[in-house]
């Protein structure tokens, strides 16, 4: 209203400099009131003001709006999920319940229903912050949380999911890295392709990034483009060779297997005054490396007085190779081969660097072999490693063998687990849990709650500590626990009902 | 009955009383579960021998627990009305214990006794009384004259230097009006001072809230000459307190009353809750304002979303929207309720509204058929019409009120003036969802 703007000006200079009279008002007010003017003039100014205040007010009305602006949202195909389980998502967002909100929202997915729309903004949200359930709560928030992600440009990570192709041309190097993750993961050929596609103009710390993305899943089929890569750049050369390693059929590997082909061997001989024979690994470990080797990340010198240069050699390449090269060259299965090398001395020390291998190259035969047959105190450093290569049902096995052995670190493994853990499994780690309790708090069991089954509620009173002072600490963890079990199972019930 | 888990946790005192609360909503945590009419039991097993014996009064929402919880409702109130929205099948219907029958007998007692007792405390001297009366009007005459004083200081001087006064120089002036016996008025001039001289348009939000308070120096002045209704109003803002107990002698109006928000602000140690309720009949709001410090108990427990049969007596003043629940019958099961078809008939009533009442901050209304959008940085509310207002800034929930939309009209409830309101709660498919 143009008066009241007047009068706010005037207002501002106030009544001395700029004084507020009858012929400020509206018309419409003069014409139907008598306005009196006091002698005062600041209470003149206020009685004069609140006339027009009253108008303003009085004469309100909304403002029109011509265009349409917004686009409806689709109708949904799916569901909407019961009431009672929309309420157990409100609770585990509340709370922030890391471990539950994966739990539900699988639920949800798998039982082809949505979220409620009141709450798809929150789980927008979480989506923002967490890019690993990004798909899931895409699935879960239906059209209506396409229809958002249109309106909020913080919620737009659904576009680029949509169109990889735009991504990889347009996209930041952070989604462009996201993006090579994710292919790499699901189909590592698209991911490979999109990466030679561009290659030619990428700078040279994007190549040595990408390369790094690119170990994953690497195989056979990346070869003869990563072979073929000529480039200047030192860093990018190295990530090159990086790569190569974790290809078996590349020719650095192949030289890798040739040199051990040369250096290690069966010998077959008589004991027991030649009533038996007996076979035995013979490791040449004085044999005449050739040059080319340390042109491709192999030291030459041990660091370690006690490891000889050859030995230092030998167990390098070891390491390098895929464990299944000395069934080939050795013509023995995989037991027989342990077996052997743990005879003898010289051949044990290279056991480690096998099981090593086997990590790299996550060869699952090999690893369960060692964690079965060989001698724990030899693969001591790297039986956590091992685990973690296996499927959730073998990593619980050797879990469950191990976790006396490495607590800490498989308590932490288990925690990537997709799968819930078994009650054995369950009952080992809150053993220690429990003892552990400073270590291990309310947090932890937030992140495990989805991995612990509710059969344990009725043993949690068997795992208090023995000493005194912690046992009031494990017994809070220990509600906190039940309770987060309680939500979990009514989570349950409420897609099951 | 039949309150959301939203709902019911609303009533929680803090945060982790609701998580307790839902923890306890679990029916292997309860040896009883039962019903009758007008309330619901159960007993829990807690760290002691013998179980907590917790109840609920239906018709009132009232909660009552035998746990040494100083929190109200405690978490066994809540897990207990929790398990009850979640699956009625869980309680058995049978007749009331004894334990619960006393106390719901005491309750009503208690509201005889406190009948009783006010009635021996109306007894008082009325010649003292009117002495008291005149001695504080004087006070207060005072008082305003030194605050006219102050005012016109400030319309001499103009606004402009208004931003850069230091925060005593409202403070000094609130504190010796609260001398002067006129709180109301003490109240209105923090208010100018808590105005946020950096957000856009203080200046009309500054000058509206003088001229209030200059319109009430003046209608008090003439106090002799205005009618009934505009004397209590004036006595109110000025901060004379009304009697709840005389308030709730006079008669009271029926009706079903929705509970349409529930709002509570903490300062310091007191909790200030604002509850917006309609009548399905007579279609009129009302403002249930409760207040308490930590540790007391609100008087009454209003479930958003829900509807009670209950006599409202409203506070004396023009167009009062004020109330004191007067008695409550029961919680009902919820009617619809239909708001104005368009913002023009929201500000038009409004507008009458406010010039009857100058003093009036905002208006609460049920809109029908509302569109929330976003208009090139501006958030909207546009109605059947193509006509809107926008969204007061201070609004969080404008993700969650889209999403409960999807671009589609819905039946809206806000409180606001001129063209701007803040939605408070919406309904989608007659659903009822707090905002």
């Amino acid at each position: 209203m143009k008066a009241w703007d007047e009068i706010i000006n005037k207002a501002l200079l106030g009544s001395e400099k700029a004084p507020l009279t009858a012929a400020d008002l509206p018309l419409e007010i003069t014409n139907a009131y008598d306005v009196q003017e006091s002698p005062d003039k600041e209470d003149t100014f206020l009685k004069i003001s609140a006339m027009a205040n009253q108008y303003r007010q009085g004469g309100a009305r909304p403002f029109k709006v011509t265009d349409t602006l917004l686009p409806i949202a689709h109708p949904e195909s799916k569901e909407y999920c019961s009431k009672q389980a929309n309420e157990m998502l409100k609770v585990v967002l509340d709370e922030d319940i890391a471990g539950l909100l994966l739990f539900w929202l699988r639920l949800c997915s798998s039982s082809n229903q949505l979220a409620h729309p009141e709450i798809i903004p929150s789980l927008l949200n979480a989506a923002q912050r967490k890019k690993e359930i990004r798909t899931i709560i895409h699935n879960v928030a239906g059209e209506r949380g396409k229809w958002l992600c249109d309106l909020n440009p913080e919620w737009n990570f659904t576009q680029a999911q949509t169109d990889a192709a735009r991504t990889w041309s347009e996209g930041t190097a952070e989604e462009r890295k996201e993006l090579l993750t994710s292919l790499r993961k699901t189909d590592p050929d698209a991911g490979r392709k999109y990466l030679e596609s561009s290659w030619a103009t990428e700078g040279a710390n994007e190549k040595t990034a990408f390369l790094e993305i690119m170990k994953v899943n690497a195989s056979d089929g990346d070869l003869v483009w990563v072979e073929s890569l000529k480039e200047k750049a030192k860093k990018v050369n190295d990530a090159i060779l990086a790569l190569l390693k974790l290809i078996p059929s590349s020719a650095v590997i192949r030289e890798y297997e040739g040199v051990l082909s040369n250096c290690v061997q069966l010998k077959t001989g008589k004991a027991l005054l030649g009533m038996i024979s007996k076979t035995e690994v013979v490791i040449d470990e004085t044999y005449a490396f050739p040059e080319s080797i340390f042109k491709t990340g192999i030291e030459k010198m041990s660091s370690n007085k006690d490891i000889s240069d050859g030995q230092n050699i030998i167990a390098q390449l070891t390491m390098q190779v895929p464990p299944s090269f000395w069934n080939r060259h050795l013509q023995r299965t995989t037991e027989e081969i342990i077996e052997l090398m743990q005879k003898s001395k010289q051949a044990a020390f290279y056991l480690p660097a096998i099981a090593i291998a086997s990590v790299h190259f996550n060869d699952q035969t090999w690893t369960k072999v060692i964690l079965e047959k060989a001698d724990k105190d030899l693969f001591d450093r790297s039986i956590v490693a091992l685990i973690e290569g296996l499927s959730d049902d073998e990593r619980t096995k050797y879990a469950l063998k191990f976790i006396e052995r490495h607590p800490a670190e498989i308590v932490q493994l288990m925690l990537s687990n997709e799968k819930e853990w078994s009650l054995d499994l369950t009952k080992a780690i809150l053993r220690y849990t429990a003892r552990e309790v400073y270590q291990y708090n309310k947090q932890f069991y937030k992140q495990a709650v989805a991995l612990i089954p509710a059969s344990i509620l009725n043993h949690l009173d068997s795992f208090t500590p023995s000493e005194d002072q912690r046992k009031p600490y494990w017994q809070t963890q220990r509600d906190e626990l039940a309770r987060l079990l309680m939500i979990k199972q009514q989570t349950l019930q409420s897609f099951n009902a | 009955m039949n309150f959301s888990e939203e709902q019911i946790l609303a009533l929680a005192p803090d945060e982790s009383s609701k998580k307790s609360g839902r923890e306890l909503a679990n029916p292997s945590k309860w040896v009883k579960r039962e019903l009758s009419e007008r309330a619901l039991w159960g007993e829990c097993q807690g760290s002691g021998k013998l179980p907590y014996q917790t109840q609920i009064d239906l018709a009132n929402i009232a909660f009552k627990c035998s746990c040494p919880s100083r929190k109200f409702p405690c978490k066994h109130g809540l897990g207990l009305l929790l398990l009850y929205s979640r699956d009625q099948k869980l309680f058995t219907k049978t007749a009331e214990p004894d334990w619960v029958i006393n106390w719901l007998d005491k309750r009503s007692e208690r509201e005889e006794k406190k009948s009783e007792k006010k009635e021996k405390e109306k007894k008082v001297d009325p010649v003292a009384q009117a002495k008291r009366q005149e001695n504080r009007i004087k006070r207060v005459e005072d008082g305003m004259a030194d605050l006219k004083l102050w005012m016109q200081d400030i319309v001499r001087n103009g606004l402009i230097n208004i931003p850069g006064k230091d925060p005593s120089y409202f403070e000094n002036v609130s504190r010796r009006l609260v001398d002067a016996q006129a709180p109301g008025l003490a109240g209105m001039v923090r208010t100018l001072g808590n105005i946020n001289f950096f957000a856009d348009g203080w200046q009309t939000l500054f000058f509206d809230q003088l001229i209030r308070i200059y319109l009430v120096l003046e209608g008090f002045s003439h106090i002799g000459q205005l009618s009934d209704e505009m004397q209590e109003e004036l006595k109110t803002l000025v901060g004379f307190t009304q009697n709840q107990e005389e308030l709730k002698n006079e008669a009271g109006v029926r009706d079903e009353w929705y509970v349409l928000s529930r709002r509570t602000e903490k300062e310091d140690n007191l909790t200030t809750e604002r509850n917006w309720l309609y009548g399905i009949q007579t279609k009129r709001y009302a403002l249930i304002l409760q207040f308490y410090v930590k540790g007391q108990l609100p008087e009454t427990s209003l479930v958003p979303g829900s509807s009670i049969d209950a006599d409202l007596v409203f506070y004396k003043g023009v167009n009062s929207m004020r109330a004191l629940i007067k008695e409550q019958r029961a919680v009902v099961s919820k009617k619809e309720v239909v708001g104005f078809p368009s913002w023009n008939e929201v500000l038009s009533s409004s507008g009458e509204a406010v010039a009857l009442n100058p003093w009036i901050t905002s208006v609460p209304a049920i809109v029908e058929n509302v569109t929330p959008l976003l208009l090139t940085g501006k958030r909207i509310l546009k109605d059947e019409n193509g006509e809107a207002v926008v969204i007061s800034d201070h609004f969080e929930e404008i993700w969650k009120l889209l999403s409960l939309s999807g671009g589609k009209p819905i039946r809206l409830f806000a409180v606001g003036r001129e063209q701007s309101f803040e939605p408070l709660s919406a309904w989608v498919d007659n659903q009822y969802i707090a905002l």
